[in-house]
């Protein structure tokens, strides 16, 4: 990461070009290339469509690109001194998880789309071309621009018909955490995937730096196990919750160094739910939403984020404490994969030869949830193909039995790379462990020292294999 | 004179005393041809009461149930037992009138006649003449005779079979029945322990409950119905008191043959069905007795010496071509307008049997071609696709989609399924047996020499159903 000297666009204008020049060099994805001629002409020209436009902004130069966990950035282009992107919209298969494979609807073979990033003063153009089999749109959630370019088929511009390729161009006056979704046949669009993060990152590098930015956008579906295709019709009875499109033990941890600034971006274009987003092990600030920064006096201190449906939060915490944090929203129903509802109640029955009786007329039978779910997890019992129903994933310390929306800051010292780095090394004694039976005995007295294994009462004998 | 009377009267009774057995005999010859079974001689009640008893031991077959039906089926037994009577009519027939007994035939001579040797004598002539042809008559009286006794025990075998494979069935099917109402139980006990702990309201309890309780109740007019079955097949066996705790296999055949030719059956059933041949003879009979009334109404009296050598074979004198002008008995006019009517009955009848024989041979066959296809559509493709089924919603249960009382429906709809299949089955194999009672016998066309039906299994494979 190169370290410059801040550069407002007041400074900017009165300077000159010789400054820009040699910002330039050291960015990257720039068509137009080193020679300070070619980007004065690029800055006269940008300047002519749009006054108040700014030479392209640059990753490293005015900001620390934004890491999209399972995602990617979409690149782009400068022609005439405007970024250009292609986003094409169309039909995307997407591995939520091991084991679940779903056909989406994305943009560049993504869901969600890759992350756009600009920089406050760009000029922009979106080449958006429709591989959909219906006509589409595209919607700039949160962008202040001109009324025409704002995506709302019908409203402010004709649909783009399957084929069809429309541009949008607009001058980015504003910097935060925004979205990007279409505006035509939305529940069906955006059920199926149809969305992305755009951000837009301040001329001027703030302060203090921000060293690790993360975009996550959140999205809720109805896949029911055994198929391939969530039905975008169902308003109420969500089974698979996620994350970038990835649901644990699909989503990928967003790794951090101990120390590192960071800056968690959240977008939520669920058809009907918001999402409380709970960090473990750290207070934060929310910092921003789609209407823009929030002055540090009003930041709000939380633990967990309420992202409404059709907002975006910006949170920002020092990563000082190591270890593997989950991050998931709180609502336990977005924590598990694919169960189903309506199912009898089963908590709590005695089942003492119940399956005995069942299984003469079905041999593979056994009662399910008398004691609670939990181990439900670890059991490899034939499921529907293509569905992970209750699945969670293999843990340190045995089966995490989450799911959906739920991911893990990896916080580590020393670290070289971003890559995983794998589970934390928990140092002595940080450990909860199983007390001894004489050190109960000392702390609480004999009555607290449990029965000998064996006299238990619980159905928990039939949850392992039979 | 006298004395040839007496030496006809020998040689007749003679003849006719060999063919009771005979007779047996060839009625037995004539189920084997048509059936393949050939019913053995019954012997004597000990012996009988044997072999049932063998029979009887471990589960029952096929083969042996109508084994059992041709020794012991009662009905079946009293009609052998009539052949004797036809036996003794074809006795009487040849004993000649005796005039000391049969005086209205004395003075059926009508005027003109005298009494006394003379008289007898020539009407004992006339009854000489007769002799033939009542033999004649009686004779095909005889093989109609047979042919009803042919009949009925082609009847016997084949009531036999259907009652077999209908009382098979339906208990197989009972059995499966039962599984469907053990899978209530199972929701009812479910239910009933979801409600115990608190989860389900008492209403949400008794439904579950009340629809075991129904089922359970269907359950008992099923069972009732079973029971008449094998009652139906008590009576074909003739068994009654400690003889009725046999066991059935339980399981009825899966489908070994298919029907190659279906064009020529009626055909077939036309030419073989006994009770046609029956009638046949009867008419026969009736038109040999019209010729024997018209004959000798032209010969009441007969002024000449009778050759009695050669007639004691039963030849047959021409009635018609015997017509000597004589007088005729006024009396005998309406005897031969009732045989004319008579006749002409039996022909009706005849083409009557014909018409319902062949609709008795269409329809068999139009049941037993649907049966067919439903058993082997059940077998190819919709019993695999409930198993199927169930295995997949059992992965459904696995993983948390649906819940046990979805998993016990499915496997129901699965028992049901099967239920209908083992009724497709039944009809088939009861069809079958209609068939060969339609058809007369066999499913094998004897004078082209080809079994009508294609095995459709390896002949180590499985169990042929018999006959």
């Amino acid at each position: 990461m190169e370290k410059h000297k801040a550069v407002s666009r007041r400074n900017f204008l009165v300077t000159g070009t010789a400054a820009i020049a040699g910002a330039a060099l050291a960015g990257q994805q720039s068509a137009g290339a080193a020679a300070g001629g070619a980007l004065e002409r690029e800055v006269r020209e940008s300047a002519q469509a749009d006054p108040r436009a700014l030479p392209p902004g640059e990753p490293g130069v005015h900001y620390t690109p934004v890491v999209s966990p399972n995602g990617s950035t979409l690149p782009w282009k400068v022609i005439d001194g405007v970024k250009v992107f292609h986003l094409v919209a169309e039909k995307v298969r997407r591995e939520f998880a091991p084991g679940l494979v779903v056909d989406c609807w994305g943009y560049n073979g993504e869901t969600p789309g890759p992350v756009i990033e600009l920089v406050e003063g760009d000029r922009c153009r979106f080449y958006v071309t429709n591989k959909l089999d219906e006509p589409t749109s595209l919607h700039w959630h949160g962008i202040l621009l001109p009324a025409g370019m704002d995506g709302v088929a019908g409203l402010t511009q004709r649909y783009i018909k399957p084929g069809e390729t429309f541009k949008y161009e607009f001058t980015v006056r504003q910097h935060g955490t925004f979205m990007y979704h279409p505006h035509f046949d939305e529940m069906i669009q955006m059920g199926m995937g149809m969305m992305g993060m755009l951000i837009v990152h301040p001329r001027e590098r703030e302060e203090p730096r921000i060293d690790r930015d993360f975009a996550l956008m959140l999205s809720e579906w109805f896949i029911r196990p055994g198929t391939s295709r969530p039905d975008p019709t169902v308003m109420n009875e969500f089974n698979i919750l996620t994350i970038n499109s990835k649901a644990f033990p699909g989503t990928a941890p967003l790794v951090v160094k101990r120390g590192e600034r960071v800056r968690i971006r959240l977008g939520n274009l669920s058809a009907m739910d918001h999402h409380p987003i709970h960090l473990h092990g750290y207070q934060f600030r929310i910092t921003g939403t789609d209407g823009g920064r929030i002055p540090e006096a009003g930041q709000w201190p939380e633990t967990t984020v309420l992202v409404p449906v059709g907002s975006t939060r910006d949170i920002e915490f020092v990563a000082d404490v190591p270890g593997d944090w989950a991050m998931h929203c709180h609502m336990t129903h977005h924590v598990m994969n694919q169960m189903g509802h309506d199912l009898p109640n089963m908590l709590g029955v005695d089942t003492r030869g119940l399956d005995k009786q069942i299984r003469r007329l079905l041999p593979e039978y056994m009662t399910m949830g008398a004691s609670g779910m939990g181990e439900m997890a670890e059991m490899q019992m034939p499921v529907p193909k293509n569905s992970i129903p209750m699945q969670g994933a293999k843990g340190p310390f045995g089966a995490i039995d989450m799911g959906g929306m739920f991911t893990v800051l990896k916080v580590r010292d020393g670290l070289t790379t971003y890559e995983d780095p794998g589970w934390y090394q928990h140092p002595e004694g940080t450990v909860a462990q199983p007390v001894s039976d004489e050190e109960l005995r000392r702390a609480l007295g004999d009555a607290a020292v449990r029965p000998p294994e064996g006299s238990s009462n619980k159905a928990h004998a039939h949850m392992h294999h039979s | 004179m006298k004395q040839v009377i007496k030496l006809l009267f020998l040689t007749l009774t003679g003849c006719a005393s060999m063919t009771q057995q005979q007779v047996v005999h060839e009625v037995h010859d004539a189920v084997e041809s048509r059936s393949g079974l050939r019913p053995i001689v019954r012997g004597a009640d000990v012996e009988v009461e044997a072999k049932i008893a063998e029979y009887l031991e471990g589960q029952l077959t096929i083969e042996e149930a109508l084994r059992i039906a041709l020794i012991n089926n009662q009905e079946l037994l009293a009609a052998y037992e009539e052949i004797g009577v036809a036996r003794a009519d074809l006795v009487d027939a040849g004993l000649l009138r005796n005039p000391v007994f049969d005086a209205e035939l004395r003075f059926e001579g009508g005027g003109g006649i005298g009494t006394g040797t003379s008289l007898s004598l020539v009407q004992e002539v006339v009854s000489l003449l007769q002799l033939p042809m009542k033999k004649k008559v009686s004779a095909l009286a005889l093989e109609a005779a047979k042919l009803e006794l042919t009949a009925e025990t082609l009847e016997t075998i084949y009531e036999t079979e259907k009652a077999f494979y209908a009382y098979q069935g339906a208990a197989q099917a009972l059995a499966l029945r039962q599984q469907i109402v053990d899978s209530l139980a199972a929701a009812a006990e479910v239910s009933r322990r979801q409600w115990k702990a608190g989860n389900i309201s008492p209403a949400q309890y008794l439904s579950e409950t009340a629809l075991y309780a129904a089922a359970q109740r269907d359950l008992v007019a099923a069972e009732a119905e079973v029971h008449e079955q094998r009652e139906e097949l008590n009576v074909l066996l003739g068994l009654w008191g400690k003889d009725t705790n046999w066991d059935i296999e339980p399981r009825l055949p899966e489908i070994a043959c298919a029907l190659v030719e279906t064009g020529g059956l009626e055909t077939l059933a036309v030419r073989r069905r006994p009770e046609l041949e029956q009638i046949r003879f009867e008419v026969d009979a009736l038109a040999a007795q019209l010729g024997l009334t018209e004959s000798f109404r032209l010969l009441p009296d007969l002024e000449v010496g009778v050759e009695v050598e050669g007639e004691d074979h039963g030849e047959v004198v021409t009635g018609p071509s015997l017509s000597l002008p004589i007088p005729i008995f006024n009396q005998g006019q309406a005897d031969v307008a009732r045989a004319r009517a008579h006749l002409e009955a039996a022909k009706r009848r005849y083409a009557a049997r014909a018409v319902r024989i062949r609709a008795e041979v269409r329809q068999a066959l139009s049941r037993l071609m649907r049966a067919h296809v439903q058993a082997r559509f059940d077998r190819d493709e919709f019993l695999p696709l409930m198993e199927k089924l169930l295995s997949q919603s059992q992965r459904e249960y696995n993983g948390m989609v649906i819940g046990v009382y979805d998993l016990l429906r499915v496997k129901r709809e699965g028992i049901e399924a099967g239920v209908g299949h083992i009724e497709a089955l039944r009809d088939y194999w009861v069809a079958r047996a209609e068939l060969k009672r339609a058809v007369g016998g066999n499913l094998v066309d004897h004078d082209k020499g080809r079994c009508l039906e294609s095995s459709l299994i390896k002949p180590s494979e499985g169990k042929d159903g018999k006959a």
